[in-house]
């Protein structure tokens, strides 16, 4: 096997599928080799040698055996040694179902104590060490990939081991809590279930959620998630690796803003007060537009909806009203950017603005709206005004006939006259391009009860049917994609689903710094063998 | 293959009449017998009265307590996860004890979906669910009332458990505060 200059052993068998144990090394972390469940036997020239394949980088000629015996003897000794004191009530931990030291025990476990005396109880079930993080000291095996996380990339290194043999045990240090924003991570990485989220402990068996791809859109850095849900409701979010982009990290805004998108819904089709069947609402909104001049009906795009849902509102302009009147005003408050992947701009999808070439600059549109230009305005998932009522109320005054298309309840939809409700990323397919010109793709994981939710693409689909613009028989987002690939430069030979899970950098101006900056992010050399 | 014919009618028998007649006499005579002499008859006077079922009967479902008449149950939802007719739902929340860990805030069976294949007490590690409430005739007004919840399965004290019959079963926790008093 052929493997890159400066894989280590462990790396090399796991990045080809060959099997080997292990607990403390993590791809994105410094090794500590602690565990020494990877023992692997390496050939040389005093005999064959157990060694621990995470710490031994591989050389020209190595001759590694990964289970021989004597091999898999060490690895089991290393588990019963890390087993000694541990609980093993796996029915009541919440890792169980992604715990290492589960699945190692079914597959390697003495299932027999050897233990001779009697076992050492820790102590401390649920210490509360920081906002998010709940730390069983029974549980913890002493890997030290919390330790490594916090020191290596917040640098905030909250965390410590105290005490000396079976007493050691992970702590917090004396008035610090384990309050970094990346604080979420530990409970990923900790093999075991010693680090437990306060808001997943207990809330739903990890056997039981089903995982669906997926991009953050909490900023503009788009880091790859999971959206892992239950029967229609979404129960957390989890890192999904990416080499290129996140690793495996999410900031803990991200992590814990899978709440958001399921309060506080839009929850059925609205014309003044009286709610309606999207059929009728749509009919009536048709009958409105088409009985005005086409400079008078303007809309606002937003980079929050997906590629598709801008492309569709962009295509629809273009071909029946005038796409000068399409804007996507930028009014979000700016958050912090940090040395990790955090960024100021709130936005998932400002790129795929600029890809589509659709205007930000919002002044003239917001003038010419005050002057009363605009007898009918479409707001697509925005909130230009923020909390501000009194703006809102001003600016919207002047429009006669207000349409939204939003997932949430926010002061626009107050105002507006004709609400749709739209689907969040979680319950529709989609693209966002990143703030360093990745292109994302998201898919569906919860399907909406109500048939009259849609995705905002696709109900702007349906009201160009209504108004008889041709060009939009579009049944679902990947044909929209499809469909804009073939009309985009940039976008030229993709289709939806040929973009690869950790998405595609494309030809644009990176608007954004790439992440991980001044820290050691990538500590250990990926060994994909060379076919 | 050997052929076997219909034996065929014969003699008296084609009269319909008098075959008739013999059935009727049956009849009669079991209709007058059990008239004067109703304390023989061999029919229970269901549900006034009930018959004992035998040990070892599946019945419904009861939640254990531990001492402290607080549920054995801490949760785990192997039951809900072996359940072939996902009929239990469980929501878990933190135990006032952190030894514990966790217990069941709300634990719901819904008896109309339930088909008392007795897997969620083979799953139990806490043995904290059993079958062994007599009860065989599960029937209610509403699908509602039909939904047990956790009050009603742990409400057992005084009805018949099936004769105490405890089958020896595996003890997977030795110690701790999940061991069997
Ligand atoms: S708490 Fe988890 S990650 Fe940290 S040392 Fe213990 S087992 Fe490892
Ligand atoms: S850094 Fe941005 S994209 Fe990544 S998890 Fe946080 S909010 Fe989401
Ligand atoms: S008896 Fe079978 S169907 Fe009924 S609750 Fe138990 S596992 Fe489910
Ligand atoms: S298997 Fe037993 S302990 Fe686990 S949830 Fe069901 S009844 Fe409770
Ligand atoms: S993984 Fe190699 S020593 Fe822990």
């Amino acid at each position: 096997m052929e493997v890159p200059d400066g894989t280590n052993v462990l790396e090399a068998a796991l990045s080809n599928d060959v099997p080997l144990e292990h607990f403390c090394y993590h791809r994105y972390l410094p090794v500590a080799g602690n565990c020494r469940t990877c023992m692997v036997e390496i050939e040389g020239p005093k005999g064959a040698m157990l060694t621990i394949g995470c710490n031994t980088k591989v050389a020209e000629g190595m001759v590694i055996h990964t289970d021989t015996p004597k091999a898999k003897a060490a690895q089991k000794n290393a588990l019963e040694m890390l087993l000694l004191d541990h609980p093993l009530d796996c029915p009541i931990c919440d890792k169980a179902g992604e715990c290492k030291l589960q699945n190692q025990y079914m597959e390697y476990g003495l299932y027999d104590f050897r233990r001779g005396v009697p076992r050492y109880f820790k102590g401390g079930k649920d210490e509360d060490i920081g906002e998010h993080v709940i730390l069983d000291q029974e549980r913890c095996v002493l890997c030290t990939r919390c330790i490594r996380f916090v020191d290596e990339l917040p640098k905030t290194s909250e965390l410590g081991i105290v005490n000396r043999g079976h007493e050691s045990k992970i702590t917090i240090f004396p008035g610090a809590r384990l309050d970094n924003a990346y604080s979420g991570n530990v409970t990923d990485i900790c093999p075991v279930g010693a680090l437990t989220l306060k808001e997943f402990r207990f809330k739903q068996r990890v056997w039981f959620l089903k995982k669906t791809e997926s991009v953050c859109p909490g900023c503009a850095r788009g880091c790859n998630i999971t959206v892992e849900h239950n029967r229609g409701r979404v129960y957390r979010f989890m890192p999904r690796e990416s080499a290129e982009l996140n690793k495996t990290w999410i900031c803990d805004e991200g992590r814990f803003s899978f709440n958001y998108y399921q309060e506080n819904r839009v929850e059925e089709v609205r014309v003044g007060s009286s709610p309606k069947t999207l059929k009728e609402g749509m009919e009536q909104l048709a009958g409105i537009l088409s009985g005005l001049d086409k400079e008078e009906v303007a809309a606002i795009a937003s980079p929050w909806a997906s590629l598709e849902d801008n492309f569709i509102l962009k295509k629809l302009f273009e071909k029946k009203f005038n796409v000068k009147n399409l804007v996507a005003p930028l009014w979000a408050k700016k958050g912090d950017t940090d040395h990790l992947l955090k960024l100021a701009e709130k936005y998932p999808n400002e790129q795929g603005l600029n890809l589509l070439g659709i205007p930000t600059d919002s002044k003239d549109f917001w003038d010419k709206m005050e002057k009363g230009a605009f007898k009918a305005v479409i707001v697509m998932s925005q909130n230009p005004f923020g909390q501000d009522e009194g703006r809102a109320r001003k600016t919207y005054g002047k429009v006669k006939t207000l349409v939204v298309l939003s997932a949430h309840k926010t002061k626009t939809v107050e105002q507006a006259s004709l609400v749709f409700p739209a689907r969040p990323f979680t319950e529709k397919s989609g693209t966002f391009v990143n703030a360093t010109s990745r292109l994302q793709r998201f898919r569906q994981a919860i399907e909406p009860e109500n048939p009259d939710i849609v995705e905002s693409s696709l109900g702007l689909c349906r009201l160009a049917k209504v108004l008889m613009v041709e060009g939009f028989e579009f049944e679902d987002t990947p044909s929209i994609f499809n469909a804009m690939a073939k009309e985009v430069e940039v976008l030229k030979g993709l289709t939806f689903h040929s973009i690869p899970p950790t998405g595609k950098v494309l030809d644009l101006n990176p608007i954004a710094p790439e992440p991980f900056q001044g820290v050691k992010a990538q500590p250990n050399v990926l060994g994909k063998a060379k076919a | 293959m050997k052929v076997v014919q219909r034996p065929g009618m014969k003699g008296p028998e084609k009269i319909y009449v008098v075959e008739v007649l013999k059935g009727l006499w049956l009849t009669f005579s079991h209709v007058f017998y059990n008239l004067f002499h109703p304390e023989k008859l061999p029919t229970v006077f269901f549900p006034e009265e009930k018959k004992a079922l035998p040990p070892a009967t599946r019945g419904r479902h009861r939640l254990m307590k531990r001492e402290d008449d607080s549920p054995r149950c801490t949760a785990c939802m192997l039951c809900a996860t072996a359940c072939p007719a996902e009929c239990i739902h469980i929501q878990a929340a933190e135990s006032p004890d952190p030894n514990i860990e966790k217990f069941p805030e709300k634990f719901d069976i819904d008896m109309l979906r339930c088909v008392y294949c007795g897997f969620c007490v083979e799953a139990c590690p806490l043995d904290a669910i059993r079958m062994d409430i007599p009860e065989v005739t599960v029937a209610g007004y509403t699908r509602d009332s039909l939904v047990y919840h956790k009050e009603f399965l742990m409400d057992h004290d005084n009805k018949d458990v099936v004769a105490d019959y405890n089958p020896p079963r595996p003890v997977l926790w030795t110690h701790g505060p999940h061991a069997k008093p």
